[in-house]
This record gives C-alpha cells, structure tokens and sequence, in this order.
C-alpha cells in the first residue's frame, strides 16, 4: 500500500510579507583553471526554493498558530505553501482582470451568493490560469500553453504552477495565444494535453532553516518570525 | 563507439576553453533484486531514460547522497576487490526506514549472487531528467551479501535515528584463483558425497586410479 506522506497547508492566517522563489540553483565543484576560474558543473534537475519573510504582528489570535508552526515546521515536514506574495506571480493587472482585489473575485461579477465579501472579509476565490496546448512527459524541461483570451503578459522570470509545484519561466516563446515555455526545474509529473496551468502557483516543500523561523519568538507586544527558507519536496 | 562516446567527443572534443564545456555525467546503480529491482542514480529527482526506465535520485536536500558507491577499479590486473554500496534507509511512501530495513534483513537470499550493474548517464543542456542518451555501461558487479547497521545520532538538538544497509559485491575476477572443483580424493569425494546426502558407503575415487589406461567396451 502506498500512503502519501502527510502535506500540511500553510495556514492563511500566517500573513507573509515577501516570497521569492528560484530554481535551478545547484552547481557541484567542477575543477580548477590555470586562470583560477572557478568551474561548476550544474546539477541535472535540481531543486527550487522558497524564501519568505514575515512581518511584525501584534500579540493575538495568531500566536498559538505561529507556536504550532514553529514545532510543525522543523523535522523535515511537507508544507504546501500559496505563493502570493511575490512580483515573480503574474498579477490580476497583468492578466487585464482590473477591479479585483488580491486573492479574490471581481465584484464586477454576476451572480455571487452571497454578493458581498464571506464574514471572515475574505472574497470568493478565483485561480487565472492556462491549459496545456500539447502532452508533456515527465522530467522534460520546455511545455507549451494556450492562455486563451489572456493577454501574453507571462514572462522569462515569472512563476507558475501545475498541480502542487511551481516553476520558474526560464524563457518563453509566444505564438498567438500560444506560448512554448523552457521552464526550470523539469516537469514533475506527466501532462495531458488541456491540464490546468495556474498563475496562482503552488509548492511543497519543508523548511532547510526551522531554526530561523523561531529565533525572534519573544513574549514582547509584537512578534516577528524570522525568514524561512522551504526546498522543494519530491514525492 | 557508442552514441554516449560520440556525443561525449562532440561536447569536449574541439572545445578548448573549459568554461564551454558542458557535459554533465553521473553514474546510476542498477540493484537486481530478486523480484525487487532497484534503480537508483546520484542525482536529485526521478531520472527518465531512453528504455523508458525510471531511476531513483539518491541526492536529499542536504547535498548528501543516500547511496555512497565506491570507487570501481580497473579489474584487468586480475585482483577481485570488495566493494560496499552503503544505503542509508529513509521514510519512503508505503513503507517506513524500520519496516524496509526488516523486510531485506529478512529476505537476504534476494541479493545473493544477484547482478549489480553500473551505467554512465549523459545529460546535455535542457534536457532536464529526460536524457535521450541511451545509458552506458561501465561495470558489472556480483551481489554476495549484506550487512546492516542502525545507529542513534545526536544531531544538534535532534536525535536521528539511520539505518543502513550495505551490499556487498563483487566484480567476475572473484573466485578466480580456486581450483575448479576443489581436490580430488576419496576422502573429499566422501565428504562431498555425505554433503549431498548420499551414502556412507560412496566409493569415492579409490577406483580411479585402477580405472585409468584402460579400454572399456560398451555391450
């Protein structure tokens, strides 16, 4: 029997103040040079990496979760992290979606029950994205999209996602509504033609520094968890 | 010379500033397991080759590989050195490191005498875990037997738990310098024949000496 391990969702309450995601960034030590240059041979595949920074928050109904944090996160266990935060994501603007309101559905829209924001504020969730123009096997490392009648805002440096992994856009090709995109790290899983691709990326990953993100703890009026630094799990 | 040489010629070959070349090779362990075959690669992430066989990355997110494959020698002079793949158990999907590291302490005889075999893997730039290189094979090795070793660390603040197993494995100059079949007695004749379960009474060779020189007609 397989059991997948067990993958935590980031609580939502945890506010972030900064993301950064990057990949590819492996290199083992080559050789020397007679010039002294130092040579790396880049590592097949390789793994990406979320950094995120936290703001201060006062004293509140968040500190037990922060405390729950600080215990769940070191020991190597999966969380499943949004990336919101970050200029590396498409925005609504870029996608021409004006008038809506970070992390929520325009209120432009028709037919919302109910038609305001839900009673904890947060707004109806919506999730821009792509399909899949064409079937891509894993570990490959350039897939091609149809954004549809999105504008071809996507670039070299933004970040994506398909299913639970994110991916950087490492250079990208448009035709029409057609885009062929090398992206980095290499596909995870198989993908069928017409897949979903998200511009509101997901990752999973466990903390490298746990012991960062509960260095500022203190029983001071604020609090502030110290940067994390997650490395992507491969399931 | 096969397609791995070729390409491998055509990345270095006319290069001659070392910042252009970009090869990137990296061995992968074929453990023919009975009935289990492991295949594992030094390497981070699933690996896919051209036989549409997929192999295990033994990098973690430390950098350190769980599978730590000596150096292979050159087995021309005749020397059958030994040779230990050490790999260190982890939680995996469906079976905890405890429950693997029983189970193959249990089931020993699937290493015995099984093939271990060594391939080269060649990735060209944007290849990512796809490479359409066909592997290379550089060695093949006999399983013999396996050891096992758990230990309890303390890391830091942490304790950590490993275990490990160690495949032990030989290369086909091993056995080289027994005499084929042993000596030739009648009292090592009789052992063998007790061995086998035979009778007391086995003959051995005390005939084989009055046997020689001799014709014999078959009625």
């Amino acid at each position: 029997m397989i059991t997948a391990p067990k993958v935590y969702d980031w609580p939502s309450q945890i506010v972030l103040s900064s993301q950064l995601f990057h990949a590819g960034g492996q290199i083992r030590d080559g050789g020397f040079t007679s010039s002294g240059a130092r040579v790396g041979y880049p590592e097949p595949g390789g793994r990406s990496f979320l950094e995120m920074e936290f703001p201060s928050q006062r004293h509140g109904p968040t500190d037990t979760l922060i405390s729950w944090l600080m215990s769940r996160i070191s020991n190597g266990n999966l969380f499943r992290v949004p990336i919101g935060r970050s200029v590396q994501v498409l925005s609504d603007s870029d996608l021409g979606l004006s008038g809506g309101a970070t992390g929520g559905l325009l209120w432009a829209a028709e037919g919302l029950v109910p038609a305001r924001p839900w009673d904890g504020g947060n707004l109806w969730a919506y999730e821009p994205g792509a399909v899949a123009a064409a079937a891509a096997l894993e570990g490959v490392t350039e897939l091609s999209i149809d954004v549809g009648s999105l504008p071809s805002t996507l670039n070299a440096g933004h970040v994506f996602g398909i299913d639970d992994t994110a991916y950087l856009v490492d250079d990208i090709d448009w035709d029409g509504s057609i885009a062929t995109i090398k992206i980095d790290p290499p596909l995870r899983a198989d993908l069928s033609e017409d897949d979903f691709i998200t511009f509101r990326p997901k990752m999973i990953g466990f903390a490298v520094n746990p012991e960062s993100f509960r260095a500022n703890y203190g029983s001071a009026s604020t609090i502030r968890p110290g940067p994390v630094t997650m490395m992507e799990a491969l399931l | 010379m096969s397609l791995f040489y070729d390409r491998l010629d055509e990345i270095i070959g006319a290069t001659d500033s070392q910042s252009e070349i970009r090869a990137m090779v990296r061995q992968c362990w074929f453990f023919d397991f009975d009935g289990y075959p492991l295949r594992v690669w030094i390497g981070q992430g699933k690996l896919h080759t051209s036989d549409s066989n997929t192999w295990l990355g033994s990098m973690n997110g430390n950098g350190q590989s769980l599978l730590q494959p000596p150096r292979i020698s050159d087995g021309r002079d005749g020397t059958a050195p030994t040779y230990d793949f050490k790999i260190l158990l982890v939680d995996t999907p469906g079976a905890r490191a405890q429950e693997m590291y029983d189970a193959i302490k249990a089931e020993q005889w699937r290493v015995n005498e099984r093939p271990l075999t060594g391939y080269h893997a060649l990735f060209q730039v944007g290849e990512g875990l796809r490479p359409n290189t066909p592997l290379e094979f550089f060695k093949e090795l006999t399983m013999q037997s396996v050891l096992f070793d758990e230990s309890l660390d303390m890391e830091g603040t942490s304790i950590v738990r490993r275990y490990s197993v160690t495949v032990i494995a030989k290369d086909g100059n091993a056995g080289r310098s027994n005499v084929p079949g042993g000596t030739y007695s009648p009292s090592v004749q009789r052992a063998r024949a007790r061995q086998l379960g035979l009778d007391y009474d086995d003959k051995g060779c005390d005939f084989v000496a009055s046997l020689s020189d001799r014709t014999y007609q078959i009625p």
